[in-house]
C-alpha cells in the first residue's frame, strides 16, 4: 500500500467526475472506480470527498440524478451530465491543458 | 432547460431533507459495500475488506455533513434549527419568555401605535389630487400671525395673481334647512368657484357651480354625499331638486364624493353638508377691512411655492401702497404661500413628534432590560456554549445563534406589540374628545407593519449585539476554566449590565422629567382662567332664517321674546345670548376711532376684538363687570349706542384717563356708528386658554344693526346657567324656542365645561401618554437595577459567605450591595439630567407657563427616580445578609 497518492488539486475532482460522466451513466463508486482504473491506481482519490463534489454539481445543475439499477437489481443512485455540465467540461478540460502545459514548461526550463 | 434541473434539485434537497439524507446515506453504503466485494474478491478477510473500505473511503460521518453543508439550503436549514432550539429554551424558561415577551411588547406595541398615528396625520399624503401643488394664501398683520382674507382682497389676488392654475376663497357658515323633513341645521362652505377645483375633486354627480354663478351668488348648492344618503335618501333624481336653506331655495346641482373634506376638518373632524358660492362681486371692492376668508391656490406647472410666495408678496405691498388707510404701515400687513400640509400638519406635529420621541425612549429602556436579562442568561449558559465551542462549533455560528435567538425574542415580542398596539389604538379613539377623533383614524397599514417588523429586528439585533459579541470576545476556555461558579459573573458582563442600567436610569429620568413638564404646564393651563364662566353653563346654537325674519326689528323681537322664556325655565338662573362662544371660536376685529382723538401721521387706528351679545349674557357668563355698568334691555334701537370694553382694551387707549362716558366711532360703516362705553370687563381668553389678552368689546344685539351695515345678528349662541345638568336643559330649551318657533332648529348643545375639556385636550392628551410612558420607563428601570443588584448577589453569595466567616457584619455586606446600586443609580440620574437639558429644549414648544428647566420639577423627579432606585437595590442588598455563611460555603 505504499503507492503514493498525489492530493488532488481543488478543482481537479470536479474536471475527473465530469470528464467520467460525459462517456456513460454511473453512480457514485462506479465513478471512483473509473478514475482510479483510468489513471492506472495512481489517482484513488479519498473516495469519500467524491460525494460532497457531486452534490454541488447537482445543485449547480451541470449533473442530474435519477434512480437507476445495477446489474444486481438493486436501485442506485446515477448520475449523467447535462448540457451545461457539458460546457463546463470543456472548459475545464481546456483549462486544465493549459496549465499543465504551462506547469511541464516550468519543470523543464528550470 | 438546466437550470431547472438545478433549482429542481435544490428545492428536492430543502423539501425533501430526510430523503436526501436518506439517499446520500444509502449511496455511501452502497459504495463501501461494493468496495468491500471487491476486497473480497480479492482475498481479503471479510472483516479486513471492511475496514479497508472505511479507510479509503476516509469517514463516512465526515462526507456526510459535507455534503450537508454543501447542500444550498443548508444556511436556512441551520436558521431554522436554531430557532427551534431558541423556541424550545424559551419554552423551557417560561418565566423568561413571559418577562421578555412582555417588556418588548409593550415597548415595540407603544412606539407602533404611536408610529402609525404619526403615519396617518403626518406621513400619508393629503386626501387631495397632487396635494403638493395646493398652498394656502395666508395674510397676517402685527401680533395676528394668521389672518383671514377680505372680499376685495380676494378679487386682488384673482385679478393679479397668475402663479395659480385656479385660486379660491371660503368660508365656512351653517344654514337652517327646511322643506322636505324635519328642519335641520346644518354646517357647510360658501366657496367661491375656484375652491373645489383647487383641490382636483370631482363631484360624484352633476357639477360645481360657474364663475358666473359665483358672481351672480346664484341661488345654487353642492350637497355632501352624507346630506344626500341622508336627508334626500339617495335620490337618484337628485339634482334640479330644490333645498330650503335660511328660508331661500337653492337648487341642487351636485353631490360631493363621499368622504371629502376641506382641509381645516381634515383633523377636526365633522364635515361640510353643502358648498355653495360665495357671490363676492366688483360692488363689493369697498369691503376690504372685514376679514373671514380663506385661500387656497394651487400651483400651475414648474411654480415653486417660493415663487409664488413672492408673488403674493408682490400683490400684498400693490394693496398697501394702493390703500394706505385700510393697511397702516404699522400693522405690518403681509402675505405669502404656505403648503397646504404644513398648514394643516402644523399644530399637531410639535406633539406627535414628542409622543414619539417619549415611546421610542420607553423602547430603549425596553431593550436595556431585555439586554440584561439575556445577559444574565447568557452567563448561565456558559458551560453550554463552551461545551458547543469544543464540539467544534465556529464562534461565528455561536454569534448568529444567540442573534437569532434573540431576534426571535423581539419578533415574537413585535408580534405581541403589533397586538397590543391594535387594542391601544382603539382603546385612545374611544377616549379621546372629538377635537382629536383623528387618532381613532390611524390605521395599521403596511408602512406600520413594516416599521413594527423593522422596530422588532432592530431591537433584537441591539439587545442581541451584547451577550453576542461577548461571546465573541470572550476567550471561552476561559469560560470552561471559570465553570459557572466565578466570583460575581464575569467581570466584563457585570461590567456591560452596569453600564446597561446606568443608560436605563438615565433614559427614565429624561421621560419622568418630560412627563413631569407636562403635568405641570396642564396645570397650569387648566388653571387659567377663562374670564367667563364655565360652571353650570350650557350653550346651543341657534340662527333665524331670513326669509321668515326679514327685518332687523323681527329679529331682535325674537331674541328680546326668548330671554324671559329661558329664565322662566325651572332651574335656570340666568339666560342670554353672545355672537360668539368662547373658547371654541375665533373673533373678527373692528377698528375704530375715538372721538376728539386724531390718529397721527402714519398711526394705527386702534382694533377690537367683537361680541355682539343679549342683556342676559353678561349676567350668565361674565365676563365680571369692573367698573361702569353692563348692557340692559334699556339699550335698544331707540336709545343711544352703548358698548363694553375690556381691560386690555382700556390699558391700550386711556391708560391714564376714566375711559366710562367716552364715544368712538365703529370701522368705517355706514350708520351713526358712535358708542359710548359704559362699562369695563374682565379680559377674556376667548381663542385660547393660552392665547395673550387682546382688547375686546361687547355691543348691544339691539343696537348692532346700525354699526355693522348689515343687519342684526341671525346666528346665536344661546348661553344658560343653571345647576341643572346639560341633559335635564336640552328638552325644555328646545321646548321654549319651539314655543316661539316651530320650525327653528337648535344645534350644539354643549357644556361650557366640555368646551373647556376639549381647549385643553391636547395638554392632556400629551401629560396622560408622556406620563403612562414616563411610568413605564420607571418600573422597567426599577425592574432592571433590582435585577442587576439581586444577580450580583446571587452569584456572589460564596464570597459574602467567606467575607462573614471572616467577620464581616451582615449589615457590612448589605451596604456593599445597597452601595454598588445607589453607584449605578447616581450616574443614571446624573447622565439623565444631561439628556433632560438636552432633550426637554425640544419640549418648550409644547410646554405652557413653565420652563424646561424648571428646577421644581427636576428636583422632584430626581429625587423620585432615586428613591425608586435606593429602594429596588435594597430589596436584593438585604438578601444579603441572610446568607448563612456555613450554608453558602458548602453551596456548589
Amino acid at each position: 500500500m505504499a503507492r503514493r497518492k498525489p492530493d488532488l488539486l481543488q478543482g481537479t475532482l470536479t474536471l475527473l467526475i465530469l470528464q467520467t460522466l460525459a462517456r456513460e451513466e454511473l453512480h457514485g463508486w462506479g465513478i471512483a472506480k473509473r478514475i482510479q482504473e483510468a489513471s492506472k491506481d495512481v489517482l484513488t482519490v479519498n473516495q469519500g470527498s467524491l460525494y460532497p463534489a457531486l452534490q454541488r454539481l447537482q445543485e449547480d445543475g451541470q449533473i442530474r440524478s435519477r434512480l437507476g439499477e445495477t446489474e444486481s437489481g438493486r436501485a442506485v443512485k446515477v448520475y449523467r451530465l447535462t448540457s451545461s455540465g457539458r460546457r463546463r467540461l470543456d472548459v475545464e478540460a481546456e483549462n486544465w491543458r493549459l496549465t499543465s502545459a504551462a506547469v511541464n514548461d516550468v519543470l523543464q526550463a528550470i | 432547460m438546466d437550470w431547472m434541473w438545478k433549482w429542481a434539485a435544490r428545492a428536492r434537497n430543502l423539501i425533501f431533507r430526510g430523503r436526501a439524507e436518506r439517499e446520500s446515506a444509502e449511496e455511501m453504503e452502497f459504495h463501501l459495500e461494493m468496495e468491500m466485494q471487491k476486497r473480497i474478491r480479492s482475498g481479503e478477510s471479510p472483516s479486513a475488506a471492511r475496514r479497508g473500505a472505511l479507510i479509503d473511503f476516509g469517514g463516512v460521518e465526515r462526507y456526510r455533513e459535507q455534503v450537508r453543508e454543501h447542500r444550498w439550503g443548508h444556511r436556512l436549514d441551520t436558521i431554522l434549527r436554531d430557532a427551534r432550539y431558541a423556541v424550545r429554551l424559551l419554552a423551557r424558561n417560561p418565566m423568561f419568555a413571559i418577562v421578555t415577551l412582555l417588556t418588548l411588547a409593550l415597548g415595540i406595541g407603544g412606539t407602533t401605535a404611536i408610529f402609525s398615528v404619526v403615519n396617518t396625520v403626518l406621513l400619508t399624503p393629503l386626501p387631495y389630487a397632487d396635494p403638493g401643488e395646493i398652498v394656502r394664501l395666508r395674510q397676517s398683520w402685527e401680533g395676528v400671525p394668521t389672518a383671514s382674507i377680505s372680499p376685495a382682497e380676494h378679487l386682488d389676488y384673482v385679478d393679479k395673481l397668475d402663479v395659480f392654475s385656479t385660486y379660491g376663497s371660503y368660508t365656512y357658515g351653517v344654514a337652517n334647512l327646511t322643506g322636505d323633513g324635519e328642519p335641520e341645521r346644518v354646517a357647510g362652505v360658501q366657496a367661491s368657484a375656484g375652491v373645489l377645483p383647487t383641490f382636483g375633486v370631482q363631484p360624484s354627480r352633476g357639477r360645481f357651480f360657474t364663475e358666473e354663478e359665483d358672481q351672480s351668488f346664484a341661488p345654487v348648492v353642492v350637497i355632501s354625499d352624507a346630506l344626500w344618503r341622508g336627508r334626500f335618501a339617495a335620490d337618484e333624481d337628485i339634482l334640479g331638486r330644490t333645498v330650503s336653506m335660511n328660508g331661500v331655495d337653492f337648487e341642487i346641482i351636485g353631490v360631493m364624493p363621499p368622504g371629502f373634506r376641506l382641509p381645516e376638518l381634515l383633523l377636526a373632524g365633522g364635515g361640510s353638508q353643502f358648498y355653495r358660492p360665495l357671490g363676492i362681486t366688483q360692488d363689493q371692492v369697498s369691503v376690504r377691512g372685514s376679514h373671514f376668508l380663506s385661500g387656497v391656490g394651487r400651483l400651475r406647472p414648474g411654480v415653486s411655492v417660493e415663487a409664488a410666495a413672492s408673488s403674493v408678496e408682490r400683490v400684498a405691498s400693490e394693496m398697501v401702497r394702493d390703500f394706505p388707510d385700510a393697511y397702516p404701515r404699522e400693522m405690518r400687513f403681509a402675505a405669502t404661500t404656505v403648503p397646504l400640509a404644513a398648514e394643516v400638519r402644523g399644530p399637531v406635529r410639535a406633539p406627535l413628534l414628542v409622543l414619539l420621541g417619549a415611546v421610542g425612549f420607553v423602547l430603549l429602556v425596553a431593550c436595556a432590560n431585555v439586554a440584561n436579562l439575556l445577559l444574565a442568561q447568557a452567563d448561565k449558559r456558559e458551560r453550554e456554549l463552551s461545551l458547543r465551542s469544543a464540539l467544534g462549533a465556529s464562534r461565528g455560528r455561536l454569534v448568529s445563534q444567540m442573534l437569532i435567538e434573540s431576534v426571535l425574542l423581539a419578533l415574537l415580542g413585535g408580534a405581541l406589540g403589533l397586538g397590543l398596539a391594535v387594542i391601544l389604538l382603539d382603546l385612545g379613539s374611544s377616549l379621546v374628545p372629538p377635537s382629536l377623533s383623528w387618532i381613532g383614524s390611524a390605521a395599521i397599514d403596511g408602512r406600520v407593519l413594516g416599521f413594527a417588523m423593522a422596530a422588532s429586528v432592530a431591537t433584537g439585533i441591539g439587545f442581541g449585539m451584547l451577550p453576542a459579541i461577548r461571546i465573541g470576545g470572550r476567550g471561552l476556555s476561559a469560560a470552561i476554566r471559570e465553570g459557572g461558579r466565578g466570583s460575581g459573573g464575569t467581570r466584563g458582563g457585570q461590567a456591560l449590565r452596569q453600564l446597561l442600567i446606568v443608560g436605563e436610569l438615565a433614559f427614565a429620568l429624561v421621560l419622568l422629567s418630560g412627563a413631569g413638564l407636562l403635568t405641570r404646564s396642564f396645570l397650569t393651563y387648566v388653571r387659567v382662567d377663562p374670564g367667563v364662566r364655565v360652571a353650570q353653563v350650557v350653550s346651543a346654537r341657534l340662527a333665524l332664517p331670513s326669509a321668515r325674519y326679514g327685518t332687523d326689528e323681527e329679529i331682535t323681537a325674537f331674541f328680546r321674546e326668548l330671554e324671559p322664556r329661558l329664565r322662566a325655565i325651572p332651574g335656570v338662573i340666568a339666560a342670554g345670548a353672545v355672537s360668539n362662544l368662547p373658547l371654541a371660536t375665533t373673533l373678527g376685529d373692528l377698528n375704530f376711532r375715538i372721538e376728539g382723538r386724531e390718529i397721527p401721521e402714519g398711526g394705527v387706528s386702534p382694533r377690537a376684538d367683537w361680541q355682539v351679545v343679549t342683556p342676559g349674557y353678561m349676567e350668565t357668563m361674565g365676563p365680571p363687570l369692573l367698573r361702569g355698568r353692563t348692557i340692559t334691555s334699556a339699550d335698544d334701537a331707540s336709545s343711544v349706542g352703548v358698548v363694553v370694553v375690556n381691560e386690555t382694551l382700556v390699558r391700550l387707549n386711556w391708560p391714564d384717563e376714566d375711559p366710562i362716558g367716552m364715544r368712538f366711532t365703529l370701522g368705517g360703516q355706514a350708520g351713526p356708528g358712535l358708542v359710548t362705553v359704559i362699562g369695563i370687563v374682565r379680559d377674556v381668553r376667548h381663542e385660547g386658554l393660552d392665547q395673550p389678552d387682546k382688547p375686546q368689546m361687547y355691543l348691544a344685539h339691539d343696537q348692532f344693526r346700525f354699526w355693522n351695515g348689515g343687519g342684526a345678528a341671525t346666528g346665536m349662541n344661546l348661553v344658560v346657567h343653571s345647576s341643572l345638568p346639560l341633559s335635564e336643559l336640552t328638552g325644555p330649551i328646545r321646548e321654549t324656542v319651539r314655543g316661539l318657533d316651530p320650525l327653528l332648529p337648535l344645534s350644539q348643545f354643549t357644556s361650557m365645561e366640555d368646551v373647556r375639556a376639549e381647549a385643553v385636550a391636547m395638554p392632556r392628551l400629551l401629560m396622560s401618554l408622556v406620563g403612562a410612558f414616563s411610568l413605564l420607563a420607571l418600573v422597567l428601570a426599577a425592574v432592571g437595577i433590582y435585577g442587576v443588584v439581586a444577580y450580583a448577589v446571587g452569584r456572589r453569595t460564596h464570597e459574602f459567605g467567606i467575607r462573614m466567616a471572616l467577620g464581616a457584619k451582615p449589615r457590612q455586606v448589605s451596604a456593599m450591595m445597597l452601595g454598588q446600586g445607589v453607584r449605578l443609580a447616581g450616574m443614571g440620574i446624573a447622565l439623565g439630567f444631561l439628556g433632560t437639558y438636552l432633550v426637554t429644549r425640544l419640549l418648550s414648544t409644547v410646554l405652557y407657563g413653565v420652563s424646561p428647566t424648571d428646577p421644581v420639577t427636576l428636583t422632584g423627579v430626581g429625587l423620585l427616580l432615586a428613591a425608586v432606585a435606593v429602594t429596588a437595590c435594597w430589596l436584593p442588598a438585604r438578601r444579603a445578609t441572610r446568607v448563612d455563611p456555613a450554608l453558602s460555603l458548602k453551596v456548589d
